[in-house]
């Protein structure tokens, strides 16, 4: 049995924890998205399980689904979605906190321990993840409490409860992220450097065993709540689903790479440390290394581990958010740093007088460079005017027939729609319907849209059986964002979509061989979100695809082709418009953050050269917001 | 700094194995690095081929166009795309103009950091399957 010396935290290192909590969580919650986030990823439907408690997507993540729904259904703040989001802040700022612990834990002093945390809090990966609702800022919470402790049992390796503990930490961090599970053999290592004797100890690693178990058991909550799983996941309802659901979910992302290409993707990785660590925190992480071989080589051993764990299968993964991935190498490296940095510190102190003013220099210096790379970071995330998907579905369900129908995408994708009548309780009359659960609806009752489309047709890469793939897709809401459009699903083109009135006051703005010919702006009364009723006459012969903006003041809320895609499917199906004038005609939300007064609305026509583009714009009216 | 906790951490074979691991760490470390920064070669003369085994800077849809610019809507929020005159705009391995950059289609952007939400591109790979 190994002799061990406790390393206890003192009071002075919970309020140091304490305050790195609540400076992280008042740069997160000041960056925070105030409602659903725009693009979407996985974050709607995290958001949806967690307020009625269905199976989110695979794997699962029982446990972030319950904590999560019992922040929204206890936390009073905001709408439940905001709520969400406040969640992943609260749980990174945590999770900050619980690495400078974890640092101290490693034998470092508050100074270097509080450095390399906070250095984590602002890394822009770990930012962008803290201030919308995902699973990453939880885990980082959950993986930090997990080595805290492991190190805590590491002091008194004789102690069953800390080993136990330690185990139902691991077993409850895979209901934030199941990937968690491939960091086991890095810390079995360590429980064997740590304690070679432990094999014989039964007690102890029963205990173990029984607690990790205990905590895994979580995924029961897969079969019990798979009637609850959105199509097109497989409901877990069989030990085979179960399975496929997690350990056997995404086979196909997983070691997509051949042998050949792995330098390649850990170059990638180090591409993405460099970014989010800066080179000086990459070098601080390799003095760290050896600082932590030459003082604590069990901890290296672990450290090392984890990192390898973390970050190789990671950078063999094909997915589009790779940068998330590698999060959990990002907490490794942090610990590196904390270890190069108290190297430094150590030095110093040994320097007597000098190294005073040394170590005072170099706070100060530590100081600035956190606070530089904060600023950058709050920069690049700041999401507190992320409006776009909440003002556009709103919008939706504003403009939406009595008992009409609405087709969204299938899956994570389609969850804003869902939220906003299943959460927030808009608009129970209308039928939501996934793309791919057919049959193929008629056009009686009123049939809308919010899937992909393109050329006036349902983009041919997007597979759905549930609209009919002939109809006219005629945009009828355009949110602030792009892919933010309400369809109207039609037999035929509209008599409307071509006039051949004359305007009573013409504009006749010519730009590359379209001419907007006349517009008509008028604000829709009494509407949830703020947005404008827009008319717009052109005369194109189609032989021109030009882009067409709206810009309100100097903030540009989206860019299309022209007709956005009817123009060219009428040119295509019915003919040439001759002396006609084609008619784009939407209601166009604009952001609810906007101030109030009033505002130039303005239309952008994009040309488009060998020398790149250019935006020629004209003001056709004024808007004003209450 | 010295522990009495872990005896296994004080035996001299596992500071040994941990220099060995870590220098040949460093070096494979340093040698990936090294690929990364052929990257910017690459760039200089770009085939989709070469650019697609590195991580795109930003991927994203297009929102709206700017002048010499657009906005990217990427799952880290908006970033500004700068545009240059050797901008190099592809689709799969072949050349394309700049109408391929057309709103609502999803890109993939390579190219230095400009400002913390802007990407000074180099090359830019088209991923519509039509025109």
């Amino acid at each position: 049995m190994p002799r061990a010396r406790d390393r206890r935290l003192g009071p002075l290192d919970w309020l140091a924890a304490a305050v790195l909590f609540v400076v992280f969580l008042a740069v997160y919650a000041a960056t925070l998205a105030p409602g659903l986030s725009h693009p979407a990823g996985d974050s709607h439907e995290f958001t949806t399980s967690a307020a009625l408690l269905r199976l989110a997507r695979r794997t699962g993540y029982p446990l972030y689904t319950w904590l999560a729904a019992a922040f929204v259904h206890l936390v009073p703040a905001g709408e439940v979605a905001y709520r969400a989001n406040l969640f992943s802040a609260v749980l990174g700022a945590a999770g900050v906190a619980l690495l400078y612990l974890v640092g101290r834990r490693l034998d470092c002093a508050p100074l270097p321990a509080a450095v390399a945390a906070a250095l984590f809090g602002v890394t822009t990966t770990f930012w962008s993840q803290a201030v919308v609702t995902e699973v990453y800022a939880p885990n980082v919470c959950l993986l930090a409490l997990t080595l805290l402790l492991l190190l805590r049992w590491a002091d008194r390796p004789q102690a069953v409860w800390r080993f136990a503990a330690f185990a139902a930490a691991l077993g409850a961090s895979l209901g934030t992220h199941l990937s968690n599970l491939g960091l086991a053999p890095a810390m079995a290592l360590f429980v064997l450097l740590v304690d070679p004797g432990i094999v014989r100890r039964g007690r102890l690693l029963g205990a173990g065993l029984a607690a990790f178990l205990v905590t895994a058991a979580q995924f029961v909550w897969l079969p019990l709540r798979a009637h609850t799983a959105q199509f097109p996941n497989p409901a877990p309802d069989t030990l085979a689903g179960v399975y496929q659901y997690t350990l056997g979910a995404f086979a196909h992302l997983r070691f997509a790479y051949p042998l050949g290409e792995v330098p390649d993707r850990l170059a990638v990785y180090v591409s993405l440390l460099l970014e989010n660590f800066t080179p000086a925190g990459v070098l601080l992480g390799m003095a760290g290394m050896w600082a932590l071989l030459w003082g604590r080589p069990a901890a290296l051993w672990l450290v090392l581990g984890l990192h390898a764990c973390a970050v190789i299968p990671a950078s063999q993964l094909a997915v589009p958010d790779l940068e998330v991935f590698f999060i959990p190498g990002y907490v490794t490296w942090t610990l590196f740093v904390a270890a190069g940095v108290q190297a430094l510190w150590g030095t110093l102190a040994r320097a007597g007088g000098i190294g005073r003013l040394a170590r005072a220099a170099l706070a100060v210096a530590l100081a600035w460079w956190i606070g530089a790379l904060g600023q950058t970071s709050f920069a690049a995330n700041d999401r507190h005017l992320d409006t776009a998907a909440g003002d556009f579905e709103r919008s939706v369900y504003e403009v939406l027939p009595r008992a009409s129908r609405l087709v969204v995408q299938p899956g994570v994708f389609g969850q804003a729609a869902r939220y906003f009548q299943d959460v927030v309780g808009l608009r129970p009359d209308v039928a939501v319907a996934g793309a791919l659960g057919g049959p193929t609806l008629a056009f009686d009752p009123p049939l809308f849209s919010t899937v992909p489309v393109t050329g006036g047709r349902l983009a041919p890469t997007f597979p759905q059986r549930t609209l009919p793939p002939d109809a006219w897709y005629v945009p009828v809401v355009l949110g602030n964002r792009q892919g933010l459009v309400l369809w109207r699903a039609q037999p035929r083109p509209a008599a409307s979509m071509v006039t051949h009135a004359t305007p009573e006051r013409r504009l006749d703005w010519w730009v590359d061989g379209v001419a907007l010919v006349a517009t008509t702006i008028e604000p829709v009364r009494h509407a949830a979100v703020p947005r404008v009723h827009v008319r717009a006459l052109w005369q194109a012969d189609g032989t021109v695809r030009p882009f067409v903006s709206t810009r309100v003041g100097e903030t540009t809320l989206e860019t299309h082709e022209l007709g956005l895609g009817v123009l060219a499917r009428y040119l295509a199906d019915v003919g040439p418009i001759g002396r006609g004038l084609f008619v784009e005609e939407f209601d166009l939300v604009l952001p609810s953050t906007l101030a109030a007064g009033e505002h130039a609305f303005s239309i952008g026509v994009t040309r488009v050269a060998e020398t790149g583009l250019t935006v020629e714009w004209m003001e056709v009216g004024r808007v004003v917001v209450d | 700094v010295s522990s009495s906790t872990d005896a296994a951490s004080r035996t001299w074979w596992l500071r040994v194995a941990g220099a060995v691991v870590l220098v040949a760490v460093q070096l494979a470390g340093a040698w990936v690095y090294r690929l990364g920064t052929g990257r910017e070669a690459a760039l200089a003369a770009p085939e989709a081929a070469t650019l697609l085994r590195w991580r795109p800077d930003v991927t994203g849809t297009i929102e709206w166009h700017g002048d010499q610019a657009f906005t990217l809507s990427a799952e880290r929020g908006l970033q500004t795309i700068r545009l240059a005159p050797d901008t190099v705009v592809l689709r799969g391995a072949a050349r394309t103009g700049l109408t391929a950059l057309r709103p609502g289609i999803p890109v993939s952007v390579w190219g230095p950091r400009a400002g913390p939400r802007g990407i000074a591109a180099r090359a830019i790979l088209v991923w519509a399957p039509e025109d």
